[in-house]
């Protein structure tokens, strides 16, 4: 998606509510009424409150700034691709993820929440009942051009390096979607953080993420959370265990 | 009347135990504040790296080990000989563990607790078919709050003779839904329309995945077993949307729930007894 698209700023006063617009292809409405600012996303029939706050006094008088930014989902995304990846032992292969956006209300330059634009079904990252991770199940094909990306997304360049000498039936990806920035391009185009999965040659797994070259490009938003030390290599041993070994 | 006053305060004054007075008034009143320091020096040296139960009983242990000692360097600046507290102890110890047997033993009760770690503050148990969130631990019970906002004390020997069980304990949990279908059903069917009612629902987690079973041939059904995996501060959101979703879905697909019931036979094994309806 590119960065222009998904960035919208708009002034509101009481005399001009209710503001009705689109953005990333939904259809919003803004109103001050008693000194309560609401926001609403429309979906079909349906209205779905997405804000209500008070403003100060200063905010009525001078207005209200209103914009939506393009954000990341929350949770570390469980790539279920139809058809699983294969890496042949010392291969690496290269694909892109499109990441569905989410969008960041801010009134006054101030976050006040995020907007779900893509509903995601939950799941559990880890060893069931125990230590892991609430993530979100994504249903997408890997893409081997990124100018064929959805146009409501960001693109997530991923890499499985086999340093191994077996091959890996790669059927389950966790694509760690808050830990990583949100970018623009030199064309305007949104993108995350490089994901790169390292198989060693004993075996061993190993996650990263790079961040690109900072020449030419922009951060749109920065990441959700912070990694903790042993946050990747503890969900590299889970990599090991949706990985078959053909 | 005024000398006489003036004769009293001088008398107090250069009374011989005045020093001792004022310097074990001194060393209590200021031993007490150091303690307090101490403890809240620890405490917050024990940081996050131990549980609030550990941290409270060892400021308490230190603060009342440190008061005992100050009492007894007191007591000896007076001149009182310690053999003979320490006589009259042992003898008021025998009989104050006469009588605060159920004290000590809800406080090793609580040790065994804090060593344990069944569960922190802020977890949902159940102990004897009571449920609650855990508001404090202390040294001789734990409190509980109720969902209807009710207060529970229950004595630490309590927790350790029961059976305690701890409903937060993992980030998940698994609801199980217990259904009956007519035997008419074809069970396939009921199980996709199930798992997909599962799959839509954004409450249950796509993994683990949602468990079927089909339980036994009951009386009036065929009993099901779903159980939905979903995240623990989910249960009320799921339990409500699931029940809603899978009566609707079974309304729309015509799938019968069936009430207990009784078929009367007379002999032939497929024919049930006739029952007619006369009007007069």
């Amino acid at each position: 998606m590119k960065a222009e698209a998904a960035l919208y700023k708009e002034m509101i006063t009481e005399e001009n509510s209710p503001l009705r617009f689109t953005a990333y292809g939904k259809k919003f409405s803004a109103a001050i009424h008693e000194g309560r600012l609401q926001i609403f996303l429309h979906s079909g029939k349906k209205e779905e409150l997405q804000t209500d706050i008070i403003l100060p006094v200063r905010a009525l008088t001078e207005g209200t700034e209103i914009a939506l930014s393009p954000s990341l989902p929350d949770k570390p995304l469980s790539l279920d691709p139809a058809r699983s990846i294969y890496v042949l032992a010392g291969a690496t292969v290269s694909f892109f993820i499109p990441i569905p956006l989410w969008a960041t209300l801010t009134v006054n330059g101030l976050p006040v929440k995020d907007i779900i634009l893509k509903e995601f079904s939950k799941t559990w990252i880890g060893e069931v009942g125990q230590n892991g991770d609430l993530g979100y199940t994504h249903h997408q094909e890997p893409m081997k051009d990124d100018n064929a990306l959805l146009s409501d997304a960001a693109y997530m360049e991923i890499a499985i390096e086999n340093k191994s000498r077996i091959s890996f039936d790669v059927k389950r990806l966790i694509l760690y979607v808050p830990f990583t920035a949100l970018y623009k391009n030199e064309a305007g185009y949104l993108f995350t953080d490089r994901q790169k999965f390292i198989i060693s040659p004993n075996n061993k797994q190993d996650i990263k993420l790079m961040r690109p070259p900072l020449a030419g490009i922009e951060t749109v938003a920065r990441p959700r959370r912070k990694a903790s030390k042993d946050y990747f290599t503890r969900f590299a041993t889970f990599l090991k265990k949706v990985t078959v070994m053909s | 009347m005024f000398s006489g006053f003036a004769d009293f305060i001088r008398s107090i004054l250069t009374h011989p135990a005045l020093p001792v007075i004022l310097r074990s008034l001194a060393v209590l009143i200021g031993g007490t504040l150091l303690l307090k320091v101490i403890t809240h020096f620890i405490g917050k040296r024990m940081g996050k790296k131990y549980s609030p139960q550990v941290q409270m009983l060892t400021r308490k242990g230190i603060f009342y080990t440190g008061v005992i000692l100050l009492l007894f360097y007191v007591l000896q600046q007076a001149g009182v000989k310690m053999s003979a507290i320490f006589g009259a102890a042992g003898i008021a110890g025998i009989a104050i563990g006469f009588a605060a047997q159920t004290s000590i033993s809800n406080i090793i009760s609580g040790i065994f607790l804090v060593s344990e770690k069944p569960f922190a503050l802020g977890d949902i148990i159940s102990v004897d078919g009571k449920l609650g969130i855990v508001e404090s631990m202390d040294l001789l019970s734990i409190k509980l709050k109720t969902f209807d906002n009710l207060f529970i004390r229950i004595p630490n020997t309590t927790i350790i003779n029961t059976n305690v069980t701890n409903i937060t304990r993992y980030p998940l949990r698994r609801m199980n839904f217990e259904l009956n279908i007519a035997y008419k059903e074809d069970l396939s069917r009921v199980r996709a329309v199930l798992l997909d009612i599962a799959s839509k629902n954004p409450y249950c987690l796509d993994d683990p995945a949602p468990y079927f079973l089909i339980k036994e041939f009951g009386t009036s059904g065929i009993a099901l077993l779903l159980g939905l995996w979903f995240e623990k501060n989910d249960y009320t959101d799921l339990k409500n949307s699931i029940m809603t979703e899978i009566l609707e879905r079974f309304r729309k697909e015509s799938i019968e729930i069936p009430f207990p019931h009784i078929s009367v036979y007379t002999g032939e094994a497929t024919k049930p007894f006739p029952v007619v309806s006369q009007k007069k």
